[in-house]
């Protein structure tokens, strides 16, 4: 593994700014990686930088540095691109990894470990939940995909024990819970429970009395890209074998008619500044 | 290759013009006429006498059988025509690259040509970015007009897309050569001339340096007003031109390098809701009206980034861009506005290709805002394709192989491995445009079965889930995720909504502000609504979401139109 230490967060937005293309930053960025990846696999021990925040540009800048100069791959390059992936699936349903995939090369998106990454993306994008995750806990064996007699890097390790540890377990579960929960207002207890790898009913209502409702706002009820989350708990209750998710505008019975009608002011004042100028 | 010692005087006054023009009167009507027109003029000008005409001291013009002076031939060179231009540097390359573009356009350019591209463009550009560093104390010292501003650039690129596609093709051609069964049969002696004259000049067009330059040149120009003093208002024009299109250019760029999140917010400059006014002639536009007002550059501009929102599953945005853009041409097409512009040849086959697009975001995404007439352009080029998808049959992607841009491979390919037996086909492998389609394919499997959920969905008001499944030939525990997917994969970004400007002057020039990615917002493609209680799938009512004061407001314009046409018209009794 490299021994170049890592940035912090602030650093990496200034080089970026300043040097994105110079392939000299290449090991700064790697180091970044392992860095983003380091701060999910460890809940207890201390990150080994202060300001370690999951940036998107900073990992996308990476696999481009990659694109255009082939030759700094190395022997590093595919594991650095699986965690900058797993990093972006995380981010799910977001379309970060749709976006970094688009400039992943084929060859490497086919070698393990970024061919089970791939897979779990596709199983989480056609919300194969219950199939997503025994795929996931493959990238938790540090020799799985490895060919015989080949070594386990420290990268791969690392790789792991992120895949291992409750925060990128409980990411996913949430992001996966808030989008049952835009679908059904009830739902079998056994599709969610596999949905989510929780064993029973307690630890669905352990689990989702900690992840609350997402507020949204604007007038026809679109959330902005910067929601904010609410103190309701997003599970209402758990009787049987129903799980009641909390209500929302997108698992009920829309209120009333959706048209609507009337100018905006928008609208008018356009026309009226362009008819304006017209008769100047 | 003209004769560097005979050209007309012609030539002679329009360098001299052109200079005086871009280095000391700044006059943009001047211009405007030297650069689009005398210089077209020049170049397939028409002799209507006996051939002959006296250059500076009787020396005669050499000339076509038609009387043209350079149709198929370069310019005089720079260092011919310098002296008429006191040997500016910044206008010679200016000159170089103008010539260039013209010399490119009418013969095939040889790699040597190619690579000669590079050093004009970057010696070019490193004279323009000193000029801006430098002349911030010395007053305006450059002014180009927008439309020459835009063809620098998007020749600039052209060129780099070029080279990249060459360079991949030569690779391919020796590499092919090289492992052919029979050994006598190496690669030819012009590939094996153009590999030896890639690998010494590994710099020319480099992607690190063409990104360089181009995000160079939009830093130069478009400074926001902000603490640390810089501001763009305080910039002459033509590096804020420069910068805008640049922008345009990095879009595509992006777009090309699949790069779709980075070709977007390339964007945001251009409607920056905070962005200065730039001084274009006698009037003060937005970033945003002065890039629609060199349609070339709107083009472009709506394309590419038509395609990257599609690509990152952004299709109301995707397919507002594409209709807005392919409505105006629609129109332009019918009173033949678009073809007075300059490359309007090539404005068909984009419009075909943005109509192509349109046919797959109308498939997948019913609520694409469309305009009505190009809904029905889309349905009669595309009814074909579109029911081959709807009978269960690929379609995507030919319409995409046919729709997409030239996606090029940026890295510099190991020219030496090209002539070795058992290398790759293509350089390192990569094979871009088999990336992208095969990541557009991917996204496209799902739609097939979601588009038939909704026309079954859009039936009822309620249903059972396994009488749904059924209807889709699932079993229930198959079919629940594509409950939740349909939702998921229609749940996208969408851009915000422009509002009016604050100050009262920029609104009675109507002037509209931008609306940069900071304003993007969650939205939901779907045109129903469903959740799922117990074991029922409830459907509400489609949403209703027609706004008929559109459809009247654009009338009340249309009708002002006319009155004003009506007006104007001098009846003499």
């Amino acid at each position: 593994m490299s021994a170049a230490p890592s940035l912090t967060h602030a650093q990496v937005q200034t080089l970026l700014s300043e040097s994105s293309y110079d392939p000299s930053v290449c090991s700064k960025l790697e180091s970044y990686v392992r860095a983003q990846v380091s701060a999910v696999a460890s809940t207890l021990v201390a990150s080994e930088s202060p300001d370690v925040r999951y940036s998107f540009d900073a990992n996308r800048t990476l696999i481009k540095l990659y694109q255009f100069f082939p030759h700094l791959e190395g022997e590093t390059g595919v594991e650095i691109t699986a965690l900058a992936s797993f990093l972006s699936l995380l981010r799910f349903p977001d379309t970060d990894f749709v976006a970094l995939c688009c400039l992943i090369p084929e060859r490497v998106q086919s070698t393990e470990p970024c061919a089970t990454l791939v897979r779990c993306a596709e199983l989480l994008e056609s919300c194969d939940f219950a199939l997503f995750w025994p795929e996931f806990r493959k990238l938790g064996i540090p020799e799985y995909g490895i060919v015989e007699g080949g070594v386990v890097s420290d990268d791969r390790k690392l790789l792991s024990n992120a895949v291992n540890g409750p925060i990128a377990s409980n990411t996913i579960r949430t992001n996966v819970i808030r989008m049952l929960a835009r679908t059904y207002r009830t739902a079998p207890l056994s599709m969610v429970l596999a949905a989510l790898d929780l064993g029973d009913a307690n630890s669905l209502r352990e689990f989702g009395s900690n992840v609350h409702v997402l507020s949204e706002g604007g007038e026809d009820g679109t959330t902005t890209a910067t929601t904010t989350t609410t103190n309701a708990p997003i599970v209402e209750g758990v009787e049987g074998d129903v799980v009641t998710f909390a209500a929302s505008s997108d698992n009920t019975k829309r209120v009333g008619s959706a048209y609507r009608g009337g100018v905006s002011y928008d609208d008018v004042a356009t026309m009226m500044s362009k008819s304006a100028l017209r008769g100047q | 290759m003209a004769d560097e010692a005979l050209f007309p005087d012609s030539v002679k006054d329009f360098v001299f013009d052109l200079h005086d023009a871009s280095r000391r009167s700044f006059i943009p009507s001047e211009q405007q006429s030297l650069y689009q027109t005398t210089f077209r003029e020049i170049t397939a000008k028409e002799d209507g006498g006996d051939g002959v005409e006296g250059g500076g001291g009787g020396m005669m013009m050499m000339w076509d059988e038609k009387g043209r002076y350079f149709p198929n031939t370069a310019w005089p060179s720079s260092s011919a025509i310098a002296p008429e231009c006191g040997n500016d540097p910044l206008f010679l390359a200016l000159y170089d690259e103008l010539t260039l573009r013209h010399l490119q356009s009418v013969k095939r350019p040889s790699v040597r040509d190619r690579v000669g591209g590079w050093r004009a463009y970057a010696k070019l550009f490193d004279l323009i970015l000193a000029e801006a560093a430098g002349g911030g104390g010395n007053g305006e010292t450059l002014y180009l007009v927008p439309e020459w501003c835009f063809d620098v650039m998007h020749e600039f690129l052209y060129q780099f897309q070029g080279f990249c596609q060459f360079r991949t093709a030569t690779y391919a051609a020796a590499a092919k050569a090289a492992d052919a069964s029979d050994p006598e049969k190496g690669p030819t002696g012009h590939v094996v001339d153009a590999i030896d004259v890639l690998s010494q000049n590994r710099d020319a067009w480099a992607v690190e340096s063409v990104l360089s330059y181009l995000h160079r040149l939009v830093a130069a120009g478009s400074r926001r007003t902000g603490g640390d003093g810089a501001s763009s208002s305080s910039c002459a024009p033509v590096y804020r031109f420069l910068a805008y299109f640049g922008s345009v250019t990095l879009s595509r760029l992006e777009c090309l390098l699949g790069d779709y999140r980075a070709s977007v917010s390339a964007l945001d400059v251009i409607y920056d809701p905070n962005a200065d006014l730039v001084a274009v002639g006698e009037d003060m536009r937005s970033p945003e009206e002065l890039v629609n007002g060199v349609f070339p550059a709107r083009l472009s501009l709506a394309y590419h980034a038509g395609v990257s929102y599609l690509m990152l599953r952004r299709y109301k945005d995707s397919a507002s861009i594409l209709g807005g853009i392919c409505l105006f041409m629609q129109r332009g097409f019918k009173t033949g506005q678009l073809r007075k512009i300059p490359g309007s040849e090539q404005f068909n086959k984009l419009f075909d290709r943005m109509i192509a697009l349109l046919a797959i975001l109308s498939h997948v995404c019913p609520k694409s805002v469309v305009d009505d007439a190009i809904a029905s352009v889309v349905r009669e080029k595309h009814a074909n394709n579109l029911s081959k998808i709807e009978a269960g049959e690929e379609g995507y992607e030919d319409l995409f192989v046919f729709a997409c841009p030239k996606f090029v491979n940026p890295a510099v390919p190991d020219y030496g491995r090209a002539l070795r037996p058992g290398c790759p086909p293509v350089p390192y492998g990569q094979d871009a445009y088999k990336l992208q389609v095969q990541h557009f394919m991917m996204e496209m499997a799902a739609h097939a079965t979601l588009r038939k959920m909704r026309s079954y969905m859009s039936l009822y008001t309620s249903i059972e889930v396994e009488k749904l499944a059924s209807f889709n030939d699932m079993k229930v525990e198959e079919f629940g995720p594509w409950l939740t997917c349909f939702k998921h994969k229609m749940r996208q970004l969408e851009r915000g909504v422009a509002v009016t400007p604050g100050p009262a002057e920029a609104a009675s020039k109507g002037v509209v502000r931008g609306v940069n990615s900071d304003m993007d917002r969650m939205g939901m493609a779907l045109d129903i609504h469903y959740h799922v209680s117990g074991n029922v799938v409830h459907v509400d009512e489609a949403e209703k979401t027609r706004r008929f004061e559109t459809f009247f407001m654009k009338q009340i314009e249309n009708n002002y139109d006319i009155l004003r046409q009506l007006e104007s018209i001098k009846i003499e009794v």
